[in-house]
C-alpha cells in the first residue's frame, strides 16, 4: 500500500482520499478508524457548549438518565440518550461494553476476567471499565471488524 | 463494603424472606418438610439457601436468563431448587438426605462455575491477542 502525504501552508482542509481497487474488510477498519477523526459531539461543562473530537473521547457513561462524555481530563454532559449515541458511533470504533457505558475502542489496552463473569477493561489512561457478559461478544467483533478479519 | 451493603445485605433479606415463606406455606399446605422451629439444622438450611440466593441475584453465582428476566429467573430457579429438597425431605422423611442433595447441587454449581470462567478467559484471551495485533499493524 503506497501512504501520500501532501503538506503546504495552501491546503485550506484536511482532506484523505483513498483509492483502491475495492474496499475489503481490513480497509473497512481503517476507513472506520479515520471516520472518527471527522466526528465531534457536542458536551456541555460550567454551562458551556463544546465540541469535543471523538478520539478525545474515552468512553461514554450513562447515569440515572443523563449521558456522560469522559476525556481523561475532563467530564461533559450529553444531551443525547445513550441509545441515540451507539447508534451514531456504530461506524467509529466506539461499542457498548455494558448498559450504561459506550467504550472507544481505540484506548483500550487490556482485558481480565473477573470472578464474576465480567471482562475490566484497562484504558491506555489507566481507569479501568467492565465488560458486561452480554457485551463481550459485540467487542470481540468490533475488534476483529477493525481487524479486518471479519 | 460498597458492593457488601448495596447487593449482598439485600439480598441475602430478600431470599431469606422468600425461604422462610415458602418452607412455612409448605409445612402448611402439606403437613410435612423442613419447619421454621429455630432448630439448628433449620437454621443451617436457612444460610446455605440464604447464601446461594444471594451468590445468583448479585450474580456471582453463573444463572440462564437475561436483563430484567434475570431476577425472575433466578428466584424461580432458586424456589425449583427449594421446593425439590422439600420433597425429598418429605419422601425420605430425613434431613441427611437434604444435606445431601444441597452439597451436590453446590458441587455441580461450582464445576460449572469453573467452566464459565474457563470459557470467559479464553474470550480475554482473544481479545487480548486482537490488541496485540492492532498495536503491532500501528
Amino acid at each position: 500500500m503506497k501512504l501520500n502525504l501532501q503538506q503546504g501552508v495552501e491546503v485550506e482542509e484536511t482532506e484523505i482520499t483513498v483509492r483502491c481497487k475495492a474496499v475489503d474488510r481490513r480497509l473497512s477498519g481503517l476507513l472506520d478508524y479515520i471516520r472518527q477523526y471527522s466526528y465531534s459531539l457536542e458536551g456541555k461543562y460550567g454551562g458551556y457548549s463544546y465540541c469535543i473530537p471523538l478520539e478525545n473521547i474515552l468512553y461514554i457513561d450513562s447515569v440515572e438518565g443523563r449521558s456522560f462524555l469522559y476525556t481523561g481530563k475532563m467530564v461533559y454532559e450529553s444531551k443525547e440518550t445513550l441509545r441515540d449515541l451507539e447508534q451514531k458511533l456504530g461506524k467509529t470504533p466506539f461499542v457498548r461494553i455494558s448498559k450504561n457505558c459506550i467504550m472507544n475502542t481505540c484506548v483500550l489496552k487490556c482485558v481480565s476476567p473477573l470472578w464474576n463473569h465480567r471482562l475490566e477493561a484497562v484504558l491506555t489512561s489507566g481507569e479501568k471499565l467492565i465488560v458486561g457478559r452480554k457485551y463481550i461478544g459485540e467487542l470481540k467483533e468490533k475488534l476483529a471488524r477493525q481487524e479486518g478479519l471479519l | 463494603m460498597k458492593q457488601l451493603m448495596k447487593k449482598w445485605i439485600p439480598s441475602i433479606c430478600v431470599v431469606y424472606t422468600i425461604t422462610i415463606l415458602c418452607t412455612t406455606a409448605f409445612k402448611r399446605i402439606f403437613g410435612y418438610g423442613s419447619d421454621i422451629d429455630g432448630s439448628f439444622a433449620v437454621w443451617v438450611l436457612l444460610l446455605i439457601g440464604g447464601l446461594h440466593g444471594a451468590g445468583i441475584l448479585t450474580g456471582y453465582l453463573p444463572i440462564k436468563g437475561k436483563g430484567r428476566y434475570l431476577v425472575l429467573t433466578s428466584l424461580m430457579q432458586y424456589a425449583v431448587f427449594l421446593g425439590f429438597c422439600n420433597v425429598t425431605t418429605v419422601i425420605f422423611q430425613r434431613i441427611e438426605y437434604f444435606f445431601a442433595l444441597t452439597a451436590a447441587y453446590w458441587i455441580i454449581w461450582v464445576l460449572h462455575y469453573q467452566y464459565q470462567v474457563r470459557l470467559l478467559r479464553i474470550e480475554a484471551d482473544e481479545i487480548n491477542r486482537l490488541l496485540e495485533r492492532q498495536r503491532a499493524d500501528d
